[in-house]
């Protein structure tokens, strides 16, 4: 049997995609291990989301929910991570608290990777990079960095729009695997609205009194290196902002709009007893504006395009030659959960929550976040 | 730019035209080993888990592209097509006006409730060609009156993929949008429709035509009950696609690609016997090289990125001095949409908005969607055209040179309402 020429390069090429493809599968079930996440000091037990929604039990949605109980009355509450997968100052901050602090009142739950299945992927066109390494204090830590939205495999294919199911409103299909638009969730909704009501479920059921969701934003996006907060939690979060003013940290606050719908700070501040409160820093890689994308833009934050580009007066932060390391905005993020710690505290004297052993602010930008892993 | 930076661009381009121009090779796999050349010129290696990352980029839209593909050629085939044909010149043929009008809604309307311009060339697209090329149009005039209705049909609401992206990307929620865009859309996809064919239309053939499909129709083999089953392919598409849409709390979505299997199905059942898996492979072998182009966008995106090539284009638009900022959104928009319109609402749409916040963002966002969009004809891509001429069996390039008017004019209208967005928000009363 003759081949013509056009069959003939068309058999080549797709050899080759199938090859290629093959290729990398290896690296694409690796991003499926997990990260290794260390038991510190405080933490009193592991438990799994799945305990509050068994409806995510054998799935990539159910995650790890570290508790770290102080054995002494107080207050309840929730420290949400890798809402994003993209974000890792939000994640890293998160573990940061796992294995190193240690609660002296009240009880503080935490979700290192609130959607798991977000780190088993990255974004399609954001060529990111699969890991960050550390050479940390006990060795070459390695943690998954993600996409910004549940993985393909776990909830596919999206639908032109996203209707929001409390409200109603639309958003583009994208969005349908967008946990920080899932909120409150739903029990017989899409694998995102199912953690998004498996994390509901437990602030009702533990009565959690506050929530802080840790993300990360570019730096020419309006709300950055802020607060945003639900209305009931605004007192809270202003005396946050003022003890962080104490520590020079500028931080700006943000009221949680009414009409966008779906978000962390919106939805559980309005369908549970929560306060809910979200904070954001400032991560180049995330941008449209960036340079040349890789592991060392995560970590270090600096990047010309963005040099370049607070030049020209078009962004919401400063930026300078030092970037936004991830040391500072892990900082950023520890001290603004301590601070929001306190503040509740001081309003709540009868349910006092605290921490200790957790690095300063001062402490991660002398010494970096190395010392720490 | 830098210079290294515009030293790579430089080269991505001439890799590409040479690869196409010279050496003949397919825009798909052009597209491919452009993004090869960068990747290796920039010093990032062989990307291979990138480049595949890429590659997957527009599963979604290929997938929806090859099954929409097969439907129409099922319906082809069993005869609803031609009985669709005939059924439309029949009751729209007395008045050119009034046929050109309903045509260009008809055309419009999967795009207007998908989002995606795909659906509308190959849903309604494929039923409207014929209808237009019997009244006398030429098969460029008939594909270029679909691709710039569909690119309209994209951006016309109550669904704007554009207009969601960027607001995504500021934090504003897609409410508020309706009237401003049915104005946006619905009044320049007709004016431009009566433009590309009014001259174009033989008011005594389409008399013929009429005469003649109305005599075909009551000789028709299906009749009754054999024409209503005849149609029933095309209204399980139609309640398919609307239902989600209009009662999304409640109509379960199988999404564009089932639809259309569906659709394939019910198409073997009724009408005349069609060989379906013919039909698949007469489909696949039509619309594979506008697959092939997808993945090859998709491969040259993810290297942009990962080059800095892509934020060094977005940093130098925003560089241009403000008072030329409105002119510098006119050309660079269309352009990146050149590449992919998704992509260039993303990567330019969201920074652009930025830069702009001091005017009513609903009319901001509704006029960039519409600058944004004529990028559809923009090669390399140039996807509506490239997925209509897949379609007609004809060239892309004369369609594009007949669209290219009143997509400058859709800019001109767009930047006119970017200047005067606060005014305009007054008069529409948002």
């Amino acid at each position: 049997m003759a081949f013509g020429r056009n069959t003939i390069v068309s058999m080549v090429v797709l050899a080759f995609a199938l090859g290629a493809v093959a290729a990398v599968i290896p690296s694409y079930r690796a991003a499926e291990q997990d990260d290794v996440i260390r038991r510190g000091p405080g933490v009193t037990e592991v438990r799994k989301l799945s305990t509050w929604f068994e409806g995510l039990g054998g799935t990539n949605g159910d995650t790890d929910v570290y508790v770290l109980d102080s054995g002494k009355p107080g207050a309840t509450g929730l420290v949400l991570g890798g809402t994003h997968g993209n974000e890792p100052a939000g994640y890293m901050t998160a573990i940061l608290i796992v294995e190193h602090a240690v609660p002296t009142a009240g009880r503080l739950l935490v979700i290192p990777h609130a959607n798991r299945s977000s780190v088993t992927h990255t974004d399609y066109q954001e060529a990111s990079p699969r890991e960050l390494e550390f050479q940390g204090a006990s060795g070459r830590r390695a943690f998954r960095y993600g996409s910004r939205a549940t993985n393909p495999t776990d909830q596919w294919p999206d639908p032109d729009i996203y209707v929001h199911a409390a409200s109603g409103q639309q958003l583009s299909g994208a969005e349908t695997r967008n946990l920080n638009r899932a909120y409150p969730g739903r029990a017989d909704g899409t694998f995102t609205e199912r953690v998004a009501y498996g994390i509901a479920s437990l602030v009702r059921s533990e009565k959690v009194d506050f929530v802080v969701d840790l993300h990360e934003a570019s730096p020419e996006y309006p709300v950055v290196n802020a607060i945003v907060a639900h209305e009931r939690a605004m007192p809270v979060a202003s005396a946050a902002v003022l003890n962080l003013e104490f520590e020079d940290i500028t931080i700006g606050l943000e009221p949680s709009p009414k009409n966008l719908r779906g978000l962390s700070h919106r939805e559980l501040g309005d369908a549970t007893d929560a306060l809910a409160m979200l904070c954001e820093t400032s991560n180049v890689s995330q941008g449209r504006l960036r340079g040349a994308t890789d592991a060392r833009q995560v970590i270090e934050g600096t990047d010309d395009k963005y040099l370049h580009a607070a030049g020209l007066g078009r962004l919401s932060v400063p930026f300078d030659e030092h970037g936004w390391p991830m040391k500072q905005r892990v900082g950023r993020h520890a001290a603004t959960v301590v601070a929001i710690l306190a503040a509740f505290t001081s309003a709540h004297p009868d349910r006092p929550i605290s921490l200790s052993g957790l690095p300063s602010y001062a402490d991660l930008m002398a010494k970096g976040l190395e010392p720490y892993l | 730019m830098s210079t290294p930076d515009t030293l790579l661009l430089l080269l991505t381009g001439a890799c590409f035209v040479a690869l196409v121009v010279a050496a003949r090779l397919p825009v798909s796999l052009s597209l491919a080993a452009a993004s090869v050349v960068l990747a290796l010129a920039a010093g990032k290696g062989f990307p291979l888990a990138h480049l595949v990352e890429g590659m997957f980029s527009y599963l979604d839209v290929s997938l929806v592209i090859l099954t929409a593909m097969v439907f129409m050629k099922v319906i082809e085939a069993n005869g609803l097509l031609t009985e669709l044909t005939q059924s439309l010149i029949a009751l729209l043929g007395r008045s050119r006006l009034l046929l050109l009008v309903a045509l260009t809604i008809v055309i419009m309307f999967p795009g207007m409730i998908t989002g995606s311009c795909t659906a509308s060339v190959l849903g309604t697209g494929a039923i409207v060609a014929p209808v237009l090329m019997r009244m006398g149009l030429p098969r460029v005039t008939t594909g270029a009156v679909i691709s710039s209705a569909a690119v309209y049909g994209m951006i016309a609401p109550p669904v704007n993929v554009p207009v969601m992206i960027i607001g995504g990307g500021i934090d504003m929620p897609y409410v508020g949008f309706g009237l401003i865009l049915t104005v946006l859309t619905v009044v320049p996809a007709i004016l431009t429709t009566l433009w590309l064919a009014w001259r174009e239309i033989d008011r005594d053939k389409l008399r013929e035509v009429m005469a003649a499909s109305r005599a075909d129709l009551r000789g028709s083999a299906f009749c009754g009950g054999r024409r209503l089953l005849l149609y029933l392919p095309l209204a399980a598409v139609i309640v398919l696609m609307m239902g989600p849409k209009s009662f999304p709390q409640w109509f379960p979505d199988p999404r564009l690609p089932l639809t259309f299997l569906i659709g394939s199905l019910l198409g073997t059942c009724t009408g005349r016997r069609v060989q379906l898996l013919s039909a698949a492979r007469g489909g696949v072998s039509e619309i594979l090289p506008v697959v092939g182009i997808l993945v090859g966008v998709g491969m040259l995106i993810e290297m942009l990125t990962l080059t800095g090539l892509r934020g060094a284009i977005v940093v130098g638009s925003l560089a241009i001095p403000s008072v030329f900022l409105f002119a510098s959104i006119a050309v660079i928009l269309p352009l990146f949409g050149g590449i992919s319109v998704y992509g260039g609402a993303s990567v330019l749409g969201v920074p652009f908005a930025l830069a702009l916040l001091g005017r009513n963002q609903v009319i901001v966002l509704s006029a960039l969607s519409l600058i944004g969009a004529m990028g559809s004809y923009i090669p390399p891509v140039a996807f509506t055209p490239v997925v209509t001429a897949g379609l007609l069996g004809e060239q892309y390039l004369p369609i594009v040179r007949r669209c290219l008017g009143p997509a400058v004019a859709a800019v001109i209208l767009g930047t006119i309402i970017l200047i005067y967005a606060n005014p305009v928000a007054r008069l529409f009363g948002v």
